[in-house]
Order: C-alpha cells, then structure tokens, then sequence
C-alpha cells in the first residue's frame, strides 16, 4: 500500500502557499477602475511584447470581440481595462482547467483500457484511479470559477455581460444555448456523469480485488464502454462551454476533439510521470520498461495525433482565409508569436524527435524529460486557447499564471497522492493481471 | 512458455484442434484445390459488370464527360463520390495491418491478408475516377511534377488535388509493399508444397526465394513494425487529404474543420463493413471458420459500432455548429440537406450510419452472421450516401440561387459504378483462389497462445 | 575433404529454442536457423545483433523530407511564382501550410520504399531468386538448424542427440545449392500425413486420407477408407477423439495404418520399396 512521502506532503503543501501569494498579488495588482488601468498602461510606456502597429492591433482583437458595425460604444480604455483585469482570472481559470483536463483524460484513457480488454495496462490502473481522484476537486474548482463569472466577478465570457450581449446581434442568435442558468446546469450535468463513472468503475475495481469470479471485471467493461459514448458527447460540449464560447464569434467543428487530444496526451504523460516516481520509491515492483515503453509509444502517438489536429484546424482556417473564422489565428500569431508556434515545437518537434527511438522509450530520465515538456506544451496549448480573448495583447507569463500553476499544481498532486493511498497500487483481482506482469515487448 | 501466455478470460482466435501442419494445410486448400460452382457464378455476374463498367468508361473517354450527369451547378457527383467511398474502403485494410499490428491485437491475424488484399483492389478502383474524370486523360501525365517544354509549367502543390495525387500514389505503392511483403513467407509455403511444375515456378517467382532464416525473420519483423509505424499517419493523413478537396474550400457543408477526423472514422467504418462482407462469404466458402472466428466478426462488429457512434458525433456536431455560429449559409446548408429535394439521400444516410451500428450494443446481435452480414451492407450503403449527401446537396445550392438547380446520374454514371464493383470482385475472388487469403505464418505464432486446444491445456494446468 | 551439412530438425519451436540454447553452450557453431515463423527469442538466442533497419528508415525519411521541400520550393517559390487565392508567393515559410501534406507524403513515400528495398537487398530477396530452406517443411511445420563446421561428427551427435529432436540428417554437401537438391531429394526424405479431402458428401463427413510427399517434386494421396466429420479428428494427436461413438474402432484401424507407415518409411529408405509402391504397402489389408 503506498504511503504519501513526506516529501510530498511538503511539496505540496509549499507550492499551494507560494501559489496563493502568487495569485493574490495577481489580483491586488489588477487595476480595479479605468483610471488604475490608464496609469498602468502609460508606465508600461507601450511595451515590449506588442508590435510597433500596437494601435491597429487593438482594432483587430477589439473587433474581434465586438462586431464592428454593431457598436457596442466601448471605448478602448474601458476595453484595456477589462483585459488588463481579466488577467488574474485568465491565469487561474488556464490552469485550472488544464490539471483538471488531465484527469479528466487519464478518466477516459482509463475507460478506453477497460472497453478494449488492454492486457498490458491492468497494472497500472491503479495509478490512473489515483489520477482521476482529482476529477471532483478539480471540477468544482473549474465550476466555482464559472459561477463567480456567472455573478459578473469577471470578463471572460462576454456573452454573460447582457449590456454586450444586447448590441451584439451574433451572441443574441445563440444566447438560448449561451445562457448563463443553462451554461450551470449544463457544467453540473457533465461533471457529475464523469465523476459518477469514477466512483462506480473504482469501487468494482476494488471489489474485484477480492471477488472469486470476474463479475465485477465484466460489470466494469460494460460501464466504461456505456461511459465512452457518454464521455464523447458531453466532452466535446464541455470544451465548446468552457473555452470555445470565449471567443464567442468564432466557431470550429473539430474543436471538441482538438481539446481532447491535448487532454489524452497530457493523461498518459502523467501517468508515465507518477509511475516512475512510485517505482523509484520501491513501489509497483511489477512495472518494467517493457510498460514504460507502451506509455512512452502513447506520449509519441497522441502527440502526433495531437499535432494532426491542430494542423488540421490551423491549415483549413488559414487556407480559405474567411474572416471570421481567420481573425481568430491572426489575434493568436500576431499577439501570442512566442506561444503559439512555440507550442507546436514543444507539443510536436521535441516529442518526435526525442521518442521515436526505441530505446529512448525505455529510459526513465529520458521520458521524464520529454514528459515536463510536454505537460509545459499543453499548459501552453490551454494558454494560447484561453488568453488572448480573456486579455487580449496584455499577456505575459507572469506571477499570476506561475502562482496559479503552483497552487493547482500542489492541490493536484496531494489530491492524486492521497488517492494512491486509498487502495492496494497493483489491481490484483484484475484478470488480466497476468498477462500485465509477462508483458515483454519487443519479444 | 512464458511468451505464450495469453489470459484465460479470452476468447480462442483459432478453434478447431489445430497444429501446425494443419494451419498450413487449411490455407493452402483453396488454391491447391479449384474453384466450385459458386466461384463460377459469382466470378461471371462480376466479370459481366466490370465488362459494362469498361465499356461505360470507353464511350465517357471517346466522347466526354457530357454522358455523365453533371451540370455547371453540380460539377463532381458519382464520380467523386465514388472515388471517396472506395478510397474509404480501402483505409480498413491498413488499418487492420497497421494500426492493429501496432496495438498487438492479436485477432488481426485471421483477417489481415484478405483486408490487405481489400485495400489494394479498392485504392484501384478509387485511383480510376480521378484520371477518367479529367475530360483528357490521355494528358493524365500532366499530373506528374516533371519538367516540361512549356516553360516549364508546373502542377500547383497549394492544390489538394495535386495533395490527392501523392497521397493516393503514396498510399496504394506503400499499402501493395507492405502486402507483398508479409505475403513472401505464405508464398514460400505454398511452393514448397507445389507439385505442379507451372504452381512451382509462379510460387518461387512471387515469393522471391524466401527461405526463413533467423536473420530474415528479424528483420521482416521489424519491417513489419516500421512500416506499419508509417502506415497508420498515412492511412490517417491519405483520407485527411481526401477530406481537404472539400474542406479547404469555402462552401457550406463543406468548409469545416472536423472533415479531417471525422472522415477518417467514416472510412474505417465503411472499410471493415466490407471486410465484414468479404468475409462472411470467404470463410464459408473456402472452410476457414477456425481462423476467421465468431470472436473476429464480433470483435469487428465492434469497430463498426465505434466508428459510426464517431460519424454520428460528428453529424451532431456539424448540425450544432451549424446553428451556433450564426452564419444563415451554413444552417440553410443542413436544412436543405434534412429538407430539401434530396431529403431522402440525408435520411437514408442518418438511418444506415448513425441508427443500424447502434444495434450491436447487443450481444445477440453482433455474435449473428446474418445480422452481421446485412448491417455490413447497410453500412456501406449509408456511406456512400454519406459523400453523395456532402458534394450534391452542398454543391447544388449553394451561395447563389439563380444556380441552384438538380443533378441526376446518366446510365454512364450508374454503369461505371457498377463496373467498378465488378472489377472490384473480379480481383478479390482472383485473389482468393491464387494468395494464401490467411496470413498463416502469422496464424501460428499466435495458436500456443491462442489456439483453443492450446488455451484448454493451459488453463486445465493452472486449476 | 567432404563437406557435411548436419541438419537437426524439430517440430516445436519451444523445443527449437531450448536446442539452440543447448547446442550454443555446448559450443557447437550454428550456421543458420529455418523456420516457419518468427520465433521469438531465436535471435537472442543466436546472439544475432540487432538489425539496424528501423534507422535506415528514417534516415531515408529525412532524404524524403529535404526532396520534398527543395522541389516544392524550387516549383512554387523559385521557377515560377504564381498568385494563388492572394497567399504570399514569393515565400516558402507563409505557404508552408499548404506545402504540408505533400512534404508528408513524400516522407512517408521514401522511408518506406528505400527501407524495404534495403531489406530485400540484405536479405537477398527477388524475383526468381531460388529459395535456400534445405526441407520443403521448413515453411510448414518443421524447425531446422544447419550446422556445417563442426570437428567431430560423433560428438555433434550425441549433443544433439540431447535435445527433443525430430530428426537429422547429415547431407554430404560437394557443391552449389542444386546438388543439395537432388541430394535431399534421393536422400531418406519422405512423408507422410494424414489429410481430408476437400470435397463433403452430402452429410457432411470427408474422406480420410493419407498425403505421401517426398522432397519437394512429388506428392500423392490416397484413401484410408476411413468418413468421418472433420470435427471429430484431432490433427495433433492423429486419431479419432472420443467424441465420436465408433472412435474406438477407426482409431484401432489407424493404429494398424500408422505401424505400417512407420515401417514403409523404413523400407523405403532402405531402398526395399520405392516411393510409388509405398501407399500399397500401407494401405494393403
């Protein structure tokens, strides 16, 4: 049975602190009128990541929050404003959502190993029920934040301000779906069916422990094959709730699955993590390099997969050019150069590089690194999506987003840390559980 | 026999008591043998068709393609649909070689040569409708990036046509490399039971003197795993490029970000309904029920259910989109295409593609030949009024009403579609008396472990 | 000086590998190893070091990947620049997405045909290449190691002797491949097997018969006399299982049948029967 470490404990418990006094200085520093915000921006003196053509920039991404001709009469000032105070609430809301995304796709990995009777994986289910532990605190966190949006606390869903939505005649035709009570009822609804599937499918896996037959195994395949069908519906409307409506003129069919190729490639990175740390630590004496392999073959796979999707979005916008779907890229490489096709070095180039070969796929420090890289891509992924409609040209990674990586980061490991601790780390009811322990590749 | 060791919980892959030699036997029955009446019938209605088809094809190239039913409106219609829908098909084959290779499913093996040998005949028929579709296809060359007298003038790689060229070129050289190869071992066996001097000598000539040393078979393993490793992004990427002739344009109903995936999921769907086909038929016919088991059609089945709830997720997707991002084309797009004149190609697409996968929930269901069988058929029937749905409905109203008008098929159009089928199972059944349809090297590596009298001993040992 | 080739033959490949691995550490030195399928294990088991081919591939998908880009940017960019949908044409990077799919599919194109015309290369595979297996069963249901430098013949022997062999010959090898042949073909090497025939009657049930196969040139059938329903036969113990209700009976007959093969096999290779007389030796109640 594991135990949390002390070191753990700590670790957590040190970057929960710094991240709340990142956070809070986050929002102490955020002009709270428009005057604060006017100040702010002179001292700046128009600064060091925006590009000389500053002014007609702001016309872009004003514009593309606002339709041109249907004036809503903002004035620049005020709109600087609200992005300049968005910030804070951009910086916890990113990383927010991407330690809840990982769990959340470490919950479907999980179901996808059950539904296809994986035999080299049963050993390491344990490790992703610990993962997946995070999925309620972690939605309720995301939830909270989509409440205090709700009550108007913040900028980053314009559609909830009515004043917007009034003048706006794009929003107005779909505010019976981007409705505030229905956008609850609908984060709830999602939430609650994959946090009911984690607790059912833990406890017949626990159950099946110590059970003589295979009935709880069965019951489990069937859950996770009814799950999946769940999970591939409300995920895709999640990611259109959740991020996509913060630019709410913009539109993408494949943007469900976009999101969730992110969410699966950072699951299976982590899982790769914590098992090497567990094994490090004596723990999971039946894990080798033959399964780190597999998990390392999955990291190299969806991060091309990945990949695949984002050239599929970015080329087909690009290539028929229609406005407005193109100004969402142009705010994004205008704006955000650094992150945005930094993100595809780090997301695809590295990964690529550093994992095709086969013996690289065995080697703990190796894939530890790749790994780091690749959950710092997918931050960055989350982060690219989110900002520059939250806060438009006034972005920086700063302490805002560190603090707020650190506290959802020390929550996030206690949480799944404690989880490892509520169960036995090796499935041993678990009928393929044999096969996991012989599992030799290459033969 | 460590390395042999497979769970109790699963299913056997080959039943039937078998050994070795009887493995062997088995799969080289059919072409030791000849072909029964069936073959005979079968073989001549295709032969028939394939004939028409030609003759359909002569009479399009001598006198244009004013025989075919389009109009200025509607300028691709059975053609490309045609052209996607085979292409399609053809993707469930490196699937099954590559992607489940990768996954170490160990029940592709019953299937993978007859789903190899599925894709190579359909890329064929695919790569026709591009070249007699050109209106001069002896200038079909022009395709080609070579220099030329005329300046020179080049082919436009901004075009995904010309991205199709080397897709499609691409994918059917790789897909035929990758199904000769694994075929040189079964080619082998079959000569070295040869007794026929003309069998002997075609057999050692298409086997290219394999002799299965170690060293060989090392790297024909690894052959194997790197090519499939480049098999599975292009089967993705093939199917990509197809979905990009119509996303990368500016069209509703056909510009939209999701063609890539969700085309691809159509085309494995499509792809094993007709391996499902092809097989029903084959394993009966040539006696291969051991290897071909309950548990491949069940377990296939159960592709086809996940790939269509894939295709059905995207239909609601697109519909939602539609309405979401308030742009009035796209909505009237998908209204036209539930509502409009071709109401029925749209319905009869949601029935075949989104409702019938659906019942292979059950267990009953997916564990039936005949249901099996006729939902393979159904399917393929929904995908093909998949593509005609996307380009006719999308093409024939689209920014401008002064041009909406309607597109009915000639003869021609019915007739070279039909030939292509024909065509299509005159390979296939070709194939399936002279190939070893069965990849029996592979089949035995796998019967210690999942062989049934093999798994009884084993699990007998345990208890 | 003869040239003698020891071929030790078995019918299992676990009993393959446990002989390789006895045979290694006796210090016997395989030539080569012919098998039906891949088994896993042999190459470590040889110590054969490991191929190299999954590196070629890639290094020949770079070669793909640098042609691709050269050529669309010599086409698109250099010769002749054209104004398509308004995209920058005098610049590679801001058309690259479009350039894209083509560069993927020509690596993808190199990297798999160079890899496996290099396989072919190495392992000497082509057209009308003559195939090297010194039994026809090797790609059936035999395993074979080739051992063909050895000092002491007797002690080879009584090495191999330790393991669950099948069989062995010892093959007088004076030259080229062909004469190997014709030696293996006059050489003691027949046999024999039990088949059905393809053909069902009407309810069901197949012949029963005896496939007589001598090298790799000639081969026959004949009856047993024996119908029955495939299902009931157990191919790898050669009789009748209990399930059916006169198994006692037929497998009793095809005990006599099976004695009488093992003794024609012995008279052939003693030369007392020729091949052709040997199914009515068997069959002859």
């Amino acid at each position: 049975m594991y135990v949390v470490s002390n070191n753990i404990k700590i670790l957590s418990l040190v970057l929960v602190v710094l991240g709340l006094l990142g956070i809070g200085y986050g929002f102490y520093s955020s002009p709270k009128t428009i005057e604060e915000s006017k100040e702010m921006i002179a001292s700046m003196g128009h600064d060091s990541h925006s590009h000389d053509s500053h002014s007609s920039h702001d016309e872009k991404s004003y514009n593309s929050n606002y339709d041109g001709d249907h004036g809503h009469v903002m004035s620049h000032d005020e709109h600087v404003f609200h992005q300049l105070a968005n910030r804070p609430w951009a910086a916890v809301y990113v990383a927010a959502f991407f330690f809840f995304m990982i769990s959340l796709g470490t919950l479907a990995f999980y179901a996808i190993q059950r539904a296809a009777q994986a035999g080299w994986s049963p050993l390491l289910f344990r490790v992703m029920e610990g993962i997946t532990g995070y999925l309620l605190p972690g939605g309720i966190f995301v939830i909270v934040i989509l409440v205090l949006s709700v009550m108007h606390l913040n900028h980053l869903f314009i559609w909830m301000d009515p004043e917007v939505v009034e003048h706006d005649k794009i929003i107005k035709a779909k505010s019976g779906y981007l409705d505030s009570t229905f956008f609850l009822i609908r984060a709830v609804f999602y939430l609650s069916g994959w946090v009911i599937y984690r607790y059912v499918s833990r406890r017949l896996s626990i159950a099946q422990d110590n059970s003589k037959d295979n009935k709880n195994h069965v019951k489990n395949f069937k859950l996770s094959a009814a799950f999946l069908v769940f999970f591939l519906v409300t995920e895709s409307m999640m990611s259109w709730d959740w991020i996509m409506s913060i630019d709410p003129h913009w539109f993408s069919t494949l943007f469900g699955w976009y999101v969730f190729a992110s969410m699966v490639v950072s699951a299976v990175t982590t899982i790769a993590l914590i098992s090497i740390y567990l094994k490090s630590n004596g723990y999971l004496p039946n894990i080798n390099s033959n399964h780190l392999h597999d998990l390392a073959k999955f990291m190299f796979g969806f991060s091309v997969f990945w990949a695949y999707l984002w050239f599929s979005q970015f080329m087909l916008i690009w290539y028929s050019n229609i406005p407005e779907e193109v100004v969402y890229f142009i705010s994004r490489m205008e704006d955000y150069p650094l992150t945005f096709w930094g993100m595809v070095v780090l997301n695809l180039i590295f990964p690529f590089l550093i994992l095709i070969s086969s013996n690289f796929k065995r080697s703990n420090w190796i894939i530890v690194m790749a790994g780091i890289i690749i959950l710092i891509g997918h931050y960055v992924d989350v982060f690219n999506m989110i900002m520059p409609s939250a806060v438009g040209d006034q972005w920086f990674i700063g302490i805002p987003e560190i603090g707020s990586i650190m506290f959802f980061g020390g929550i996030f490991i206690y949480v799944v840390f404690s989880s490892l601790t509520k169960a036995p780390l090796e499935a041993s009811g678990d009928p393929f559980n044999t096969e996991s322990k012989k599992f030799v590749y290459p033969h | 026999m460590g390395s042999h060791y497979e769970a109790p919980i699963r299913k056997p892959l080959v039943t039937g008591n078998k050994s070795y030699h009887q493995i062997t036997v088995d799969v080289a029955r059919p072409i030791e043998g000849s072909a029964n009446k069936q073959w005979w019938i079968v073989f001549g209605i295709s032969l028939t068709l394939f004939m028409w088809g030609i003759g359909c094809i002569i009479y399009t190239v001598s006198t244009g393609i004013g025989t075919w039913g389009l109009n200025k409106t509607v300028g691709w219609a059975w053609d490309i649909t045609n052209f996607v829908w085979w292409v399609g098909i053809g993707h469930a084959g490196t699937l099954i070689s590559a992607v489940l290779l990768l996954f170490r499913q160990k029940w592709r093996m019953g299937i993978n040569r007859s789903a190899e040998a599925m894709t190579i005949f359909s890329v064929i028929q695919a790569g026709l409708f591009p070249v007699i579709h050109m209106g001069r296809p002896w200038l079909a060359y022009w395709i080609v990036p070579i220099p030329n007298t005329f300046g020179s003038l080049w082919v436009n790689f901004n075009s995904p046509l010309l991205w199709d060229v080397f897709a499609i070129s691409t994918y059917l050289t790789v897909s035929l490399v990758f199904w000769w190869t694994g075929l040189l071992p079964d080619f082998a066996m079959i000569r070295d039971r040869a007794v026929k001097p003309f069998q002997k000598k075609i057999y050692s000539l298409v086997s290219f003197g394999w002799s299965g040393r170690a060293k060989d078979w090392q790297r024909f393993e690894e052959v194997s795993l790197v090519l499939a490793g480049l098999a599975t992004p292009l089967v993705l990427s093939v199917h990509t490029i197809v979905s990009f002739d119509f996303a990368t344009s500016v069209i509703p109903g056909w510009h939209t970000t999701i063609f890539p995936p969700y085309f691809v999921a159509g085309a494995i769907f499509s792809g094993f309904a007709m391996v499902q086909t092809l097989l029903l038929v084959m394993r009966k016919v040539c006696n291969l029920e051991d290897y071909i088991t309950l548990q491949h059609i069940e377990l296939m089945n159960i592709v086809i259910m996940i790939t269509g709830s894939i295709v059905g997720c995207a239909y609601i997707t697109e519909l939602f989109i539609a309405w979401y991002s308030g742009v009035e084309y796209e909505q009237y797009a998908f209204l036209n295409r539930a509502t409009g004149p071709y109401w029925w190609a749209y319905w009869a697409m949601m029935t075949c593609n989104v409702f019938s996968p659906q019942f292979m929930w059950f267990k009953k269901l997916r564990t039936s030949i005949t249901f099996s069988f006729v939902i393979s058929i159904v399917v393929n029937i929904g995908m093909w009024f998949e593509r005609f749905v996307i380009i006719v409905t999308s093409l024939h109203r689209d920014y401008l009403p002064s041009s909406w008008t309607m597109f009915s098929p000639t003869f021609v159009d019915i007739g070279i579609f039909l030939g292509t089928i024909g065509f299509f199972f005159v390979l296939f059944l070709l194939y399936s008396r002279t190939f070893p349809v069965i990849a029996q090297a592979e089949v035995k590596t796998i019967l210690k472990s999942s062989g049934d009298n093999y798994k009884q001993t084993r699990d007998n040992h345990v208890k | 000086m003869l040239n003698k080739h020891v071929h030790a033959i078995y019918d299992d490949d676990d009993k393959l590998l446990s002989a390789v691995k006895h045979l290694r550490s006796s210090g016997v030195s395989i030539k080569d190893v012919f098998t039906p399928f891949p088994v896993h294990g042999l190459d470590h088991a040889l110590d054969l070091k490991p191929t190299r081919i999954a590196i070629a591939a890639f290094i020949y998908g770079c070669i793909g990947l640098t042609t691709a880009i050269l050529m669309i940017n010599y086409i698109m960019i250099v010769d002749w620049p054209q104004n398509i949908g308004g995209k920058p044409s005098f610049s590679f990077m801001e058309n690259l997405p479009a350039f894209v799919p083509v560069i993927f599919e020509l690596t993808v194109f190199f990297a798999g045909h160079l890899m496996v015309i290099t396989f072919y290369v190495r392992s000497s595979l082509w057209p009308f290449k003559k195939a090297e297996n010194p039994i026809p069963e090797t790609t059936d249901d035999k395993f074979l190691i080739q051992i063909t430098s050895f000092k002491d013949q007797k002690k080879l022997m009584s090495i191999i002797k330790q393991t669950d062999y099948h069989n062995i010959d010892i093959i007088e090898h004076q030259a080229a491949v062909a004469e190997s042949n014709k030696l293996v073909n006059e050489s003691s090497q027949v046999s024999v097997g039990f088949v059905f025939h393809s053909r069902k009657y009407s309810n069901g049930s197949s012949n029963l018969r005896i496939q007589f196969t001598k090298g790799r040139g000639s081969q026959y059938a004949k009856n047993t006399g024996i119908r029955i329903f495939r299902k009931y036969w157990s191919s790898s113990k050669n009789s009748v299982s209990s399930k059916h209700p006169e198994h006692e009976l037929i497998n009793k007959k095809l005990e006599n049948i099976k004695s009488k093969i093992v003794s024609g096999k012995e008279k052939f290779k003693n030369g007392v029967i020729s091949f052709e007389q040997l199914h009515n030796y068997v069959l002859d109640n």
